[in-house]
């Protein structure tokens, strides 16, 4: 039953980094550009960073894919998740208005209690990865494969629909 | 057949929880569309044509026990601020200029939501004249059933409802004024 579950997790975890990755990857320069915004590291590393994030999840997402590999794409996943993180509860204190920049372009999503909800959910499922011992068997098939998509489809639609819902608010407070 | 349950029930808990999102959702723009708006904080307060229920508080500038027959014995302009409040502060800025201009023909009554201290902090700024009762434990704002502050009730001689709404400074108590009669347009009060 673990096995089963942990599959599922699995694949869901590699359809939404390899999703991101592949998105930052395709907007690379805006991507870029929205990781100096947060204003976190000096521009200089804040560019670097930029550039080699999207690769850097892009080969944790694929080390998932093998038993062998698996832990340590889910370590890779923390420290990225983690740095997500960090800079996620700066930009919220110092209440500036950001993109998220999560899915490069595609989804025009701010940077909210949402994002830092979506990013501790993550980071509990790679933590659960992380932490299966090395007796449990991963065994992808059709059905761990489906509910992982499943599950990334709805995490992406849940984001979308936070926005719309996020900009509903904003327009009825301004019409009040 | 065992996998295919299991992961019918990992799909049917996500779907569960998405459905349970968009619950929340629109719960909280009902909210925002039902409560707040102008229109439904024009519905708080004592209905229009109701006599107001007796109440009491304690005077401010006095710290004397003064019951409601003492407060309204004409036209009177019940104000209820909060100390928090923005458009309150906004309110008592106008508060002294709207008492010159009707002060013959109007009371006017400012209750506050909070303690002496807490006033004390809001009107220090600038002496607020007319009668200031303090409303410690929100008893008179839940009995006149108002909701948001800064909120007024034109109150005739007899204690009856005559307007209410939203106060935020002297052109909502002109409005309100003029909601009541047109009369006070040509500077004739009379209800």
């Amino acid at each position: 039953m673990l096995s089963l579950f942990i599959s599922a997790i699995v694949v869901h975890l590699f359809c939404i980094f390899s999703f991101s990755a592949l998105l930052k990857i395709l907007y690379y320069k805006n991507f870029i550009y929205m990781v100096i915004e947060y204003d976190i590291l000096p521009e200089a590393y804040s560019r670097v960073w930029g550039s080699i994030l999207p690769f850097i999840e892009l080969l944790a997402a694929l080390l998932l894919l093998q038993q062998s590999t698996l832990k340590y794409g889910a370590t890779v996943l923390l420290f990225l998740l983690f740095s997500f993180v960090y800079a996620v509860i700066m930009v919220l204190s110092s209440k500036r208005k950001l993109t998220c920049g999560c899915y490069g372009k595609l989804l025009d999503t701010e940077v909210d209690t949402f994002t830092l909800g979506k990013i501790i959910f993550l980071s509990i499922l790679s933590l659960m990865v992380l932490m299966i011992k090395s007796t449990v068997t991963i065994e992808h098939s059709f059905y761990s494969v489906g509910v992982g998509i499943y599950m990334t489809v709805f995490l992406l639609i849940t984001h979308k629909v936070w926005a719309i819902h996020q900009e509903s608010m904003r327009l009825l407070r301004k019409n009040n | 057949m065992e996998s295919f349950i299991f992961y019918s029930v990992i799909l049917l808990w996500t779907t569960q929880f998405f459905v349970l999102f968009l619950l929340v959702l629109l719960f909280r723009q009902f909210g925002e569309v039902y409560l707040k708006s102008g229109e439904s904080i024009s519905r708080d307060g004592i209905p229009i044509g109701e006599k107001l229920p007796d109440f009491e508080g304690q005077s401010y500038k006095t710290n004397s026990h003064l019951e409601k027959k003492q407060l309204i014995h004409r036209t009177t302009l019940l104000a209820f601020v909060s100390p928090e409040c923005k458009p309150c502060q906004e309110l008592l800025e106008d508060w002294n200029e709207a008492i010159v201009m009707y002060q013959e023909q109007i009371e006017f009554v400012l209750i506050f939501l909070g303690n002496k201290d807490r006033a004390q902090r809001l009107l220090m700024k600038q002496a607020i004249q007319g009668e200031i009762v303090l409303d410690h434990n929100r008893e008179i704002t839940s009995l006149l059933q108002v909701r948001i502050t800064p909120f007024c009730f034109i109150i005739d001689e007899t204690g009856v409802v005559r307007a209410k709404g939203l106060c935020g400074g002297r052109e909502h108590i002109d409005r309100l004024l003029f909601e009541t009669n047109d009369t006070f347009k040509k500077g004739v009060i009379k209800l």
